[in-house]
């Protein structure tokens, strides 16, 4: 009288199994409502100085470095690699764009990346705060094919 | 055994339907997500800067949608990259980045480019930094005259004369020619190529800002440049030697006999006087 119990307790399993499969695959399919499908994240931008300690107050003058960490989710037995253009923009308090860095690269899907870029801020330069833009593009606005691989991400330090 | 082999055989078929319905929904959502062929337009609010100007891009995206993430970059008359940003639309689909131009900036034409991402679109507009433009003036209002009461010129280019060479410095002021104020002075008047925002000009307004070139005559307010002027002149160079070679000797040549008639008009009073007198005594 058992067996056939333990049979029919089998296609509920399959429902649980499918359940527990579908859920998890369709959340990970579909971002949330109003948000773009981002295929790398900018995990952190953080300014520091030559040595690589993270300070926010620079002196004019001074090498300013910022630098990005970058993450690709997904992974597994067949990761996706993802060429990016990375730029790292900065503006001074007046909106006067003081520095632009740009790399070219490719990250897979799984990987953590990091890169350092910097910039000397000029002795004639505004004090006050300056904000870093980092923003990931597949290529550049007048191409067509262009999208944005990644939600940019800002951080800010004060010149004296 | 033959109902419980139909009733696994419902339930296996319950649970495949519900599989394949979730699938269905995946995709579905997968699908609804994706995002419309969007249109995008781009504009400036200006078609023309000077170096150090405030530069605010527009947009908006068609279908209007909230969140979608836009590229903007713009690039300048060497197509070097002077600006780029990620910017997302708000809820009526509208996108804005602005940026201040380098007191260096080239002049020329720069092109800005938006693109929606993902949307295989894209649109384009241009402004310029004309060198013309570069004469950045502020003008105060008085009555009916319009006085700059800075001028700030950048370069020699700026700067036209039609006549005499007339320098505007920083701190110079001049005064704007509204009408058939200080005529007088057009040995002096010169051309500036200005740029004007606002082509009516009420008495309440105190100050301009200068955007569009336009020629507007001024006129330098010195004294010492107005009796350079008058000196200058061809009738008054003419006028003066003959005033002063033949009209004031005339004049005091005249003053003198004049002067002498009436000494020998009084002489002769006195005489007669003194000649009743004498003969009253008698």
């Amino acid at each position: 009288m058992r067996k056939p119990q333990e049979k029919r307790r089998f296609p509920s399993a399959l429902l649980v199994i499918s359940l527990t499969l579908l859920v998890p695959l369709t959340l990970s399919i579909v971002p949330p409502v109003g948000a773009a499908p981002y295929v790398i994240t900018i995990v952190s931008v953080e300014t520091t100085d030559q040595a690589g300690n993270p300070r926010n107050v620079f002196w004019r003058g001074e090498l300013v470095m910022i630098k990005v960490k970058l993450s690709c989710p997904g992974g597994g037995y067949s990761p996706v690699s993802y060429p990016y253009i990375q730029f790292v923009r900065t503006t001074d308090p007046d909106l006067r764009m003081v520095y632009l860095g740009f790399m070219s690269s490719t990250i897979s899907s799984g990987e953590n990346q990091s890169s350092t870029t910097g910039f000397t801020i000029p002795l004639t330069a505004t004090t006050g705060q300056y904000k870093v833009k980092v923003m990931l593009w597949n290529t550049r606005p007048s191409n067509p094919q262009f999208q944005v691989l990644a939600a940019a991400r800002q951080a800010t330090f004060t010149v004296t | 055994m033959i109902g419980r082999k139909k009733t696994r055989r419902s339930v296996t078929k319950e649970t495949a339907c519900i599989c394949l319905v979730l699938v269905a929904f995946a995709f579905a959502l997968q699908g609804a997500h994706a995002q419309p062929p969007y249109s995008i337009t781009v504009t400036t609010d200006r078609n023309s800067y000077s170096r150090g100007d405030l530069v605010t891009i527009t947009g908006t995206i068609t279908p209007p949608d909230q969140g979608v993430d836009i590229g903007v970059e713009v690039r300048g008359p060497g197509g070097a990259t002077i600006w780029i940003d990620t910017v997302t639309t708000d809820f009526s689909g509208n996108y804005l980045s602005q940026f201040r131009l380098d007191l260096s900036a080239p002049y020329g034409v720069y092109t800005v480019w938006a693109s929606p991402t993902g949307s295989n679109t894209n649109s384009w507009c241009e402004f310029t930094i004309p060198q013309a433009a570069e004469t950045t003036t502020t003008m105060t209002i008085s009555g009916r005259t319009l006085t700059i009461i800075r001028v700030v010129t950048t370069g020699v280019a700026e700067t036209t004369v039609t006549e005499s060479a007339v320098t505007v410095t920083v701190g110079t002021t001049v005064r704007v020619v509204t009408g058939t104020t200080e005529t007088k002075l057009t040995k002096e008047t010169t051309s500036l190529t200005l740029t004007q925002t606002q082509t009516t000009v009420s008495k309440e307004t105190t100050s301009l800002t200068l955007t569009e070139t336009e020629t507007t005559t001024v006129q330098i307010f010195d004294p010492v440049r107005l009796v350079k002027w008058w000196a200058s002149e061809p009738a008054v160079q003419v006028g003066v030697p003959i005033f002063l070679v033949g009209v004031v000797p005339a004049v005091l040549i005249f003053a003198i006999i004049r002067r002498r008639r009436k000494q020998e008009k009084r002489r002769m009073e006195e005489l007669d006087r003194l000649e009743g007198k004498s003969k009253a005594e008698e």
